[in-house]
């Protein structure tokens, strides 16, 4: 079946049912099964090539096109555009990269993100001019279930992303478990402000509500940073039930919500932390600040997903307070519930060892990649390179493989450290990095903490501060403290610290300082 | 006014990003303050509109080229005000 069979079907018996109340600009409009269907249906009728990138903003056709894409058989996948902050040119040229990679007979681009795709020399539908949507609901496509439903370009920087092969077959498996997972009902309705390039937002904001037939509540990913309080306002105002967003998020919207401020969130009963590790500390903050605008504790839940499986993994079970671990040094880690129907966890080595998962809607392999499939996908498992434990048939997951520091014989994970690092007064936070070099006699790993500096107080103070904290974080007294200006920890696009390139501009920094002396 | 406003917006923004020492003018833009990330428009923009009492709109405010565009907007504001 197709993916999108059960959102036609219901677009010809209910054509005027809400498909999306997208919010752009404090205006909102209102978008119905049968627009966004016909409009599909435009698109559809003028593609009929494969692997179809689409670069646009959070707006209607972001949908439509992606639907029309499907329908034509074309293999779309959504690209990030431009942000305010990255410099045009470097993005211009890392999607042209990126679009050399995925060699597809055109794109689909706006007026607005037109400069982005231009250098790549690609032909170019312009979706602002082409035209509307006053053609007929398009027929449901009769297809395989082992067909290519579209390209999921997750993780890794703009130019080298790899396209995640996800079949019609895997696609509707994954939601039907899913939905059997969080107790999806008709009447729930989705609020989300996820970017739908990637793998939560798509899944969680588009194609599960267009699955299950439940509205989407839609913001704009930009504006939600800038303004977080959106989403509180997007979910009183249309009764919102559900909504997913990874863990800094709910960091994020602790620091910019006005104390004084109260909103009525007692309608979600589902809010899924997913996507990084997730934080008992933030979690049960974000609860308690909550609680007042009738979130329930047992609304708060952790998911464990990823694109390679088309999306979730695990879920914790809605209704109970969320659970942190027992485990000593673990106390931190926030369950991500058991494996969701078709879903089976192995963990390898000494716990928290590598998570492997095997199920019934894995990806068919990176798109034109088979040595990068052939590394993650094992005798059917997929290596996931998350490390984790299993508690009470729960899993927990605690970082990636290259997070781990072994000192001492110890296992240690850099970003637990690195958590405990970023409140010490005169670090700026968030931007700690721990890392291990190999001493010289190769006999076990050194602790070094690099830390940026605010002018708040003397760098002596701060680096001693940081030495006890390691100390008692894990009874370990780290090598070299080293106090770095602001913004010299190199940031991934996420906005997290590349690991391995700040590691290297420090240790460049260090040789060109012994170089000096 | 203006000049008003740039200094009372200039001491905001130097607390909400923990800058106390940086230089800012009309013509600094969030390339030349250390910690003006992403995110930080988030904390910024909530405090800019605590401190004035104003609301402002998203698009136009991080669509401003620099600080001096960021005061334009919030004296405008100001100054659609009933007295």
């Amino acid at each position: 079946m197709h993916i999108f069979a059960a959102l036609l079907a219901r677009a010809h018996t209910t054509p005027d049912a809400v498909f999306c109340h997208l919010q752009r600009g404090g205006q909102t409009q209102t978008i119905t099964l049968s627009e966004i269907c016909a409009e599909a249906g435009t698109i559809a009728q003028s593609l009929r090539a494969a692997g179809v990138p689409i670069v646009l903003e959070t707006r209607r056709e972001l949908y439509s096109a992606f639907i029309g894409c499907t329908l034509a058989g074309a293999l779309p996948s959504l690209l990030p555009p431009l942000t305010t902050r990255q410099d045009p040119a470097l993005f211009a040229a890392a999607t042209a990269q990126l679009l050399a990679r995925i060699d597809p007979p055109c794109v689909i681009a706006s007026q607005q993100t037109m400069a982005t795709v231009a250098p790549s020399g690609r032909a170019v539908i312009n979706a602002d001019t082409h035209g509307d949507s006053a053609a007929d609901l398009p027929a449901i496509p009769d297809i395989d279930d082992q067909a290519g439903a579209f390209l999921q370009h997750s993780s890794g920087t703009t130019g080298l992303k790899k396209g995640v092969r996800l079949s019609h077959g895997a696609v509707l498996r994954q939601i039907s478990h899913y939905a059997a997972a969080i107790g999806a009902v008709p009447g729930d309705s989705v609020a989300s402000w996820l970017p739908l390039y990637h793998d939560m937002g798509l899944i969680t904001g588009f194609l599960l509500p267009s699955v299950l037939g439940l509205p989407i509540i839609s913001l704009d990913a930009q504006e939600w940073v800038a303004r977080p309080t959106l989403l509180l306002d997007a979910i009183a105002r249309h009764r919102a039930t559900l909504c997913w967003m990874p863990n800094f998020a709910f960091a994020h919207m602790l620091r910019t919500t006005p104390p004084d401020q109260d909103w009525d969130l007692a309608s979600l009963r589902l809010l899924v932390n997913c996507s990084e590790p997730c934080r008992m500390p933030v979690v049960e903050r974000f609860v308690a600040r909550f609680a007042a605008s009738g979130l329930s504790p047992g609304a708060v839940q952790a998911s464990y997903a990823m694109a390679e499986a088309v999306f979730a993994l695990t879920q914790s079970p809605p209704g109970r307070p969320p659970r942190g671990s027992h485990r000593p040094g673990f106390t931190a880690c926030q369950s991500s519930g058991p494996p969701i129907p078709g879903v089976e966890l192995r963990i390898i080595g000494p716990e928290p060892g590598d998570i492997l998962v095997r199920s019934d809607c894995l990806f068919d392999g990176y798109f034109r990649q088979p040595d990068a499939t052939a590394a993650r996908l094992r005798d059917g498992w997929l290596h996931t390179g998350d490390l984790g434990f299993i508690e009470d048939g729960e899993l927990f997951v605690v970082g990636r493989g290259d997070d781990v520091l072994t000192i001492n014989g110890r296992k240690l994970l850099a970003h637990e450290i690195e958590d405990g690092l970023s409140a010490i007064p005169g670090v700026v936070p968030g931007r700690v990095l721990a890392y291990a070099t190999l001493a010289n006699d190769g006999g076990t790993g050194r602790l070094i903490i690099a830390a940026e500096t605010d002018t708040t107080r003397p760098e002596r103070d701060t680096a001693t501060d940081l030495r006890r904290a390691v100390a008692g974080l894990c009874g370990l007294l780290p090598h070299q403290v080293t106090l770095l200006p602001r913004g010299f920890l190199v940031k991934s696009t996420s906005g997290k610290i590349a690991r391995a390139a700040s590691v290297t501009r420090l240790q460049q920094r260090q040789e060109n300082k012994a170089d000096a002396g | 006014m203006q000049v008003d406003v740039m200094t009372r917006l200039a001491a905001v923004i130097r607390e909400a990003l923990d800058q106390p020492d940086a230089t800012i003018g009309p013509a600094t833009t969030a390339d030349d303050i250390d910690g003006w990330d992403s995110l930080a428009h988030g904390v910024l923009l909530m405090r800019i509109e605590r401190a004035f009492a104003v609301r402002l709109d998203v698009d136009t405010a991080l669509a401003a080229e620099n600080v001096g565009a960021l005061a334009a907007l919030v004296a405008a504001q100001l100054g659609a005000e009933p007295v």
